[in-house]
């Protein structure tokens, strides 16, 4: 304990709620919150693509909006202050990618590149399993050089 | 819904008042906050010790400036680099062993490599919630990290700390024996006391360090009696039943006897000696040769303090 421990007056003044909330962030992902960050850059705002989004993202549990935010973003979590964030949530329509394939997410960017998806099924179902699977990169260059 | 508050009876003329008084305890809070010397704040009857025990009636709010003005005169780090096969520590994850010299793991890896960049940690000192501690090759893997990587492996710590295959974290016995609160949390493993341990305890208290200065969130599931240790508070018999359900009840349950029963009564039915089980499930005594020590009704208070003690410094090192 005392190892971890930082004996600094900064925590005198604070609760361990206070404390555990600014270094863990929420377990809960806040729907308000994650929409207070987010854009749909591509496309105007009448799209069936925003409420389909947020009818998916809804439905799903804190497990699964974790792993979407990993997915998309590398953390699981949105941390208690939004303001300083230096890049917002994302999400960039890309009919080109064919009407049911995997979205693509571009973690640095905070952005998903979302196929157009015409039913909320095929949408929850592509974005889970993508969300699910993907633990590693390998977009940026070819993977599988090393293996060891 | 007709039934009103006391206050809200007294009237908009004195709820104004009460709130501008209010607002005034908490700007002379404010200013006065910075004055005393807050390393008395164990010591009793000193200023420090009685706004130490109050804090909790201070809004996050301005407990939250009052931080950010003090992170102000911390001075920032800067970024380091590391590389790491994820794949590696997949096939030591695979094996099913633990990685006790903090090598093989995504947090060995990195923790190896930091220590060797900087032993005084200075990466750590970030403030922004997007920056970097360092910059994060995943071999084999291609990503250049513009920050998700690094993102991504803070993830994959917190990940790995709460499986079996780091000897860092346990899970609380609420959590495993799926009884009281907190089901979901972890607690220190007090049996991990190597030095290559230490090492690691100490890495995991400069990414709890990152994460509270920049407010970037590392998804850690520590128990409430974890973060109260971290800032100093004594930890109480309900805070007990927080990791320990049923131990909890048990010392309530003997505190229960010892009112209700005579010393007969509770010499006859209670068989209990100064030995208790700790989170790890090893019994020790609380005493010398407490195994032959009996709990009585003279002894009882103490017996119970000595259980709280001696769990609250299961992980004291």
């Amino acid at each position: 304990m005392t190892v971890i421990q930082n004996k600094s007056e900064v925590l005198d003044l604070l609760t361990w709620e206070g404390l555990e909330a600014r270094c863990t962030g929420e377990k809960h992902i806040s729907v308000e919150r994650l929409k207070s960050i987010t854009t749909f850059p591509n496309n105007d705002a009448s799209h069936p693509i925003i409420g389909r989004f947020w009818r998916v993202f809804e439905a799903w549990s804190d497990v699964e909006r974790s792993a979407y935010l990993k997915f998309v973003w590398g953390r699981s979590r949105l941390p208690i202050d939004l303001t300083r964030l230096s890049r917002k949530h994302e999400v960039r329509l890309m009919p080109h990618l064919g009407a049911t394939a995997f979205p693509q997410s571009h973690t640095c960017f905070f952005q998903l590149d979302c196929p157009d998806y015409a039913t909320d099924e095929l949408m929850n179902n592509r974005l889970s399993a993508a969300a699910q699977l993907c633990g590693e990169m390998d977009t940026d260059n070819n993977a599988g050089e090393d293996l060891d | 819904m007709s039934q009103q508050s006391p206050l809200m009876q007294k009237g908009e003329k004195v709820i104004k008042l009460r709130c501008k008084l209010l607002l005034k305890l908490l700007r002379s809070w404010i200013k006065v906050a910075g004055v005393f010397n807050m390393r008395k704040k164990l010591q009793a009857g000193s200023i420090a010790s009685l706004l130490w025990k109050n804090k909790f009636l201070m809004p996050m709010s301005v407990s939250s400036a009052l931080v950010e003005r003090a992170i102000e005169q911390i001075g920032t780090g800067y970024e380091t680099n590391v590389e790491v096969s994820r794949r590696k520590a997949m096939v030591f994850a695979d094996s099913g062993k633990v990685d006790h010299e903090g090598k093989f793991t995504i947090y060995g890896q990195i923790i190896q490599q930091l220590n060797r960049n900087d032993a005084n940690m200075n990466y750590f000192r970030i403030k922004d919630t997007d920056a970097k501690c360092y910059r994060i090759t995943f071999r084999g893997e291609g990503a250049i990290d513009a920050g998700g990587p690094f993102r991504d492996s803070l993830t994959n710590i917190a990940q790995e700390l709460e499986r079996s295959v780091l000897p860092l974290l346990i899970r609380s016995p609420n959590n495993r024996n799926e009884h009281g609160t907190n089901r979901d949390c972890f607690i220190l493993d007090s049996r991990s006391t190597t030095p290559s341990h230490k090492l690691m305890f100490k890495f995991f208290g400069g990414f709890l360090g990152f994460a509270f200065l920049s407010k970037s969130p590392m998804p850690f599931n520590l128990a409430p009696w974890v973060w109260k240790q971290l800032i100093q508070e004594e930890v109480t018999l309900n805070d007990l039943e927080g990791i320990d359900a049923y131990s909890a009840q048990v010392l309530r349950d003997l505190q229960n006897y010892a009112q209700m029963l005579s010393d007969q009564d509770f010499e006859a039915g209670v068989d209990q000696n100064f030995t208790t089980v700790l989170s790890t499930g090893e019994e020790v005594p609380l005493c010398d040769d407490g195994a032959n020590i009996k709990v009585t009704k003279a002894n009882i208070s103490d017996f119970v303090a000595k259980v709280l003690a001696a769990r609250a410094n299961e992980a004291a090192f």
